[in-house]
């Protein structure tokens, strides 16, 4: 039980009478890697959202059921901390339109009252936690749009580390992403599940495959498999035609 | 058949469009031609520095001096930007953070309203109602630039509103979601990320703003006390507009007077002119 | 900062209620003081009195302004149509096009007035029309015909691409292609357009100040009369001196009351006028 960080119970979400997501039951241990797999259109984005209540930016959704996050229910729970502890990266990077730095320095401000050295070190600490220091280390106050899309996307996820999240979700990370960053990315992960629990949308089964510890295997809104040994021991007819097909 | 008709469409929206472009060509043309003969009487500079306007000839000769127009018109309209910027931007923020979609779909029509008031209705209600308030406070007969200010500046808000919240609209959608995913509060991510980005294209709004308020005539015409003298804020003065309005029926055809209005006219609609031109290049090369 | 934040936010709040509050209190208190004017003798009944307007009616000036208005949308909107046509769907040079728009995006930003002084020199003397409808309708014609290409063209631009190209992939030229799709979508938003070009034509009182636009006409029944116009009247009673203050909220209440249910019918044809923001 301690060591279920979060449960997810009877969750339903419609869209008019349309059924996005059908009676989901799921529970997320500490510390691992969670990969959710699927289709388009299955559901797997919402399923994401849900859990940081960032569903709510879409008003048409009925949303019904519930989501325990260490043991209190997320609508118990004010928002602003909710996404405190639970960050989530989505597909494309939205960088804020101030520097690298200040785009790290902005949520230091909003969280911490602390002086400007330790705030450097900071900042500093977690630019090479996502190993982006060393690309970047001569210009600290370099635009923040002007960076690649994959130092971009490692930026947003220092950005979210800031907060020292529990869970990270994120959203197809890697998608735009080129083979070094997507490694990059995927090694970061890998050393990031001891501090936070992970649960990762993708649409690369090579990918999943490499980092997970878990497979969540959705289609049309349901979970058909939930498995540990996913890739050694598929145990339903549709995840085996998904990975044929992928 | 088919052919000949398409082909006639086209020469004839095309011929439209041409005569259309002509005409309004046309228009700005023949102001500065009507408006050339009284260069030959007074020098421009004289023209659009002097401080005195003396139409008509009673003895002492005639002058034409625009500058306490030119000021009057200025002070007006700036003001007016300044005190409608507030509202504006009020407004703007409370559209794009707090009401949704269809609010706003529903809310900006009845903001737009404003802009289609009469202009005398506006300057009738002005002098009924803010002018007592105003007499009350020692401005003699009640008329000043500051109410002219006041009444135009409710006069422009709905177009800063709607270029406004447009911008903020927008820059909402793209950075508002990964500012909340992140906890941070809305109203913080308003002010230290969205307001900040959009100081240009809102400065843009207000300049633009400013040029309307300078061609506005009839509501700035009756409560700005019409007095020829050096315009300031609780005191009288007069627009270039109201000079017009004012003394085009009585001026002479074709006499210097009639010249001079008409060199009025082409100061007004040069200034508003050019500051247009040169905004719209400037926001199409930051776009 | 957070604090900053709160304040910005009480603020846009507060401004919003001024605002709206503004905008109720002028229609609201405008109707309310001419209760008891307006009747059927105020409407259809012409102005009498030392200062017009202080008793008798308004009739000529609610004609005289649907006159100076039509007038000026008849002469403005074939070329707003054929201009937005021309441009969206015919003229492919881009630079040309750039130049062409920014002269009417521009044009939008000439003062009424300075319109006024155009037919002032040219239709009223020039061309001898003298002060009538007719000259008064031109001023007005060329400062909303801006306005109303501009929404147009919009109107036209906002139609979905794919048609077009399907259409046109048919064989079917752009004549057709217009008269059959684009003209059946956009025609509730070019009404829409047409009212509020009227309802703007309506209030302005500068470009028919010399142009057409007097103290006082019988109803007019020709484009070569000059005529009286709803603003014009007001202002004339209050720079008149008219002592029956309440008279004058009465015309300005029909003025509104006009722009308030055209307002209206030209936002409800046009559901999708706001939809982009």
């Amino acid at each position: 039980m301690t060591n279920e960080i979060l449960t997810i119970s009877n969750f339903n979400v419609n869209y008019g009478s349309k059924k996005i997501l059908d009676n989901i039951n799921l529970s997320f241990k500490k510390n691992t890697i969670n990969c959710i797999i699927g289709s388009s259109g299955c559901g797997k984005t919402t399923l994401l959202k849900s859990i940081n209540n960032s569903i709510v930016f879409e008003s048409e959704l009925h949303v019904d059921g519930n989501i325990c996050y260490d043991g209190k229910n997320i609508s118990d729970i004010d928002d602003s901390t909710l996404r405190k502890e639970i960050a989530m990266l989505m597909q494309m990077p939205v960088v804020f339109p101030f520097s690298l730095y200040k785009n790290l320095e902005y949520v230091l401000d909003y969280y911490l009252k602390i002086d400007k050295t330790r705030k450097n070190d900071m900042i500093v600490d977690i630019l090479k936690k996502v190993q982006l220091y060393e690309e970047v280390k001569d210009d600290l106050n370099i635009s923040a749009e002007k960076l690649s899309g994959g130092q971009k996307q490692r930026l947003c996820l220092a950005r979210a580390l800031l907060t020292e999240p529990k869970i990270i979700l994120l959203d197809e990370p890697c998608s735009a992403l080129d083979v070094y960053n997507t490694m990059c990315i995927e090694n970061l992960l890998l050393s990031l599940k001891h501090e936070s629990t992970i649960i990762i949308v993708t649409h690369n089964i090579q990918e999943a495959k490499r980092i997970n510890d878990r497979i969540i295997f959705m289609k049309d809104g349901k979970v058909v498999e939930d498995n540990e040994n996913f890739f050694e021991n598929m145990s339903t007819e549709e995840a085996r035609a998904f990975i044929n097909v992928n | 058949m088919n052919k000949t008709k398409e082909k006639i469409f086209k020469y004839f929206t095309k011929a439209l469009t041409y005569i259309a472009l002509s005409m309004l060509l046309f228009v700005i043309c023949f102001i500065v031609k009507e408006a050339l003969p009284i260069f030959k009487v007074v020098s421009v500079k004289e023209f659009v520095l002097g401080t005195e306007w003396v139409p008509i000839d009673f003895g002492f000769g005639t002058k034409y001096g625009m500058r306490y127009f030119i000021m009057g018109t200025l002070l007006v309209s700036l003001i007016a930007v300044v005190i409608s910027m507030f509202i504006s931007i009020g407004v703007s923020l409370f559209l794009s953070v707090v009401a949704n979609d269809r609010a706003r779909r529903n809310i900006f029509p009845v903001i737009d309203l404003l802009s289609g008031i009469p202009s005398v209705v506006y300057g009738f209600i002005a002098l009924e109602l803010l002018s007592p308030i105003f007499f009350s406070f020692g401005v003699k007969t009640g008329n000043c630039v500051l109410l002219a200010a006041i009444v135009l500046s409710i006069m422009i808000t709905p177009y800063i509103v709607s270029s406004v919240t447009y911008t903020f609209v927008n820059l909402r959608n793209k950075y508002m979601i990964s500012i909340k995913n992140l906890g941070i509060d809305e109203w913080y991510g308003m002010t230290t990320i969205i307001l900040p980005k959009s100081v240009k294209r809102i400065v843009l709004s207000l300049i633009l703003a400013n040029c309307r308020a300078m061609g506005e005539t009839m509501a700035v015409m009756m409560v700005m006390g019409n007095a020829i003298v050096l315009p300031t804020i609780l005191g009288k003065g007069e627009s270039i507009a109201s000079l017009i309005a004012l003394e085009m029926g009585t001026a002479v055809r074709e006499s210097n007077h009639y010249y001079a209005l008409y060199a009025a006219g082409l100061v007004l609609m040069a200034t508003v002119l050019i500051i247009n031109i040169v905004l719209h290049k400037f926001s199409k090369e930051s776009t | 900062m957070k604090t900053l934040s709160k304040i910005i936010k009480f603020f846009s709040y507060t401004s919003f209620i001024l605002l709206m509050g503004i905008i109720i209190f002028i229609f609201l208190y405008t109707v309310y003081r001419s209760i008891g004017i307006i009747n059927f003798e105020f409407i259809f009944d012409s102005p009498r009195g030392m200062v017009l307007g202080e008793e008798g009616g308004i009739f000529p000036a609610i004609i005289g302004s649907i006159w100076f208005s039509f007038t000026a949308l008849i002469l403005a909107f074939v070329p707003a149509l054929c201009s937005a046509i021309y441009l969206v769907f015919y003229l492919k040079n881009n630079r040309v096009k750039t130049f062409i728009n920014n002269v009417f995006e521009n044009v939008a930003a000439i003062p009424s007035i300075i319109f006024g002084l155009f037919s002032y020199a040219v239709f009223v003397y020039m061309l001898g029309f003298g002060r009538c409808i007719l000259s008064a309708g031109v001023a007005l014609a060329l400062m909303i015909f801006p306005f109303l290409e501009r929404k147009i063209e919009k109107s036209f631009l906002e139609v979905d691409k794919n048609l077009l190209i399907a259409s046109y992939n048919l064989g079917i030229d752009i004549r057709r292609t217009f008269i059959k799709i684009v003209l059946p979508l956009c025609f509730k938003e070019i009404i829409s357009s047409v009212i509020l070009s009227l309802l703007f034509a309506m209030g302005a009182t500068a470009p028919i100040l010399f142009t057409g636009g007097v103290a006082f006409a019988t109803v007019p029944n020709s484009l070569l009369k000059p005529a009286m116009a709803l603003p014009l009247h007001l202002y004339l009673m209050i720079a008149q001196g008219a002592s029956q203050i309440n008279r004058a909220y009465g015309v300005a209440a029909v003025s509104l009351m006009i722009l308030f249910i055209f307002s209206t019918l030209a936002y409800c044809l046009s559901h999708k006028t706001y939809k982009k923001v």
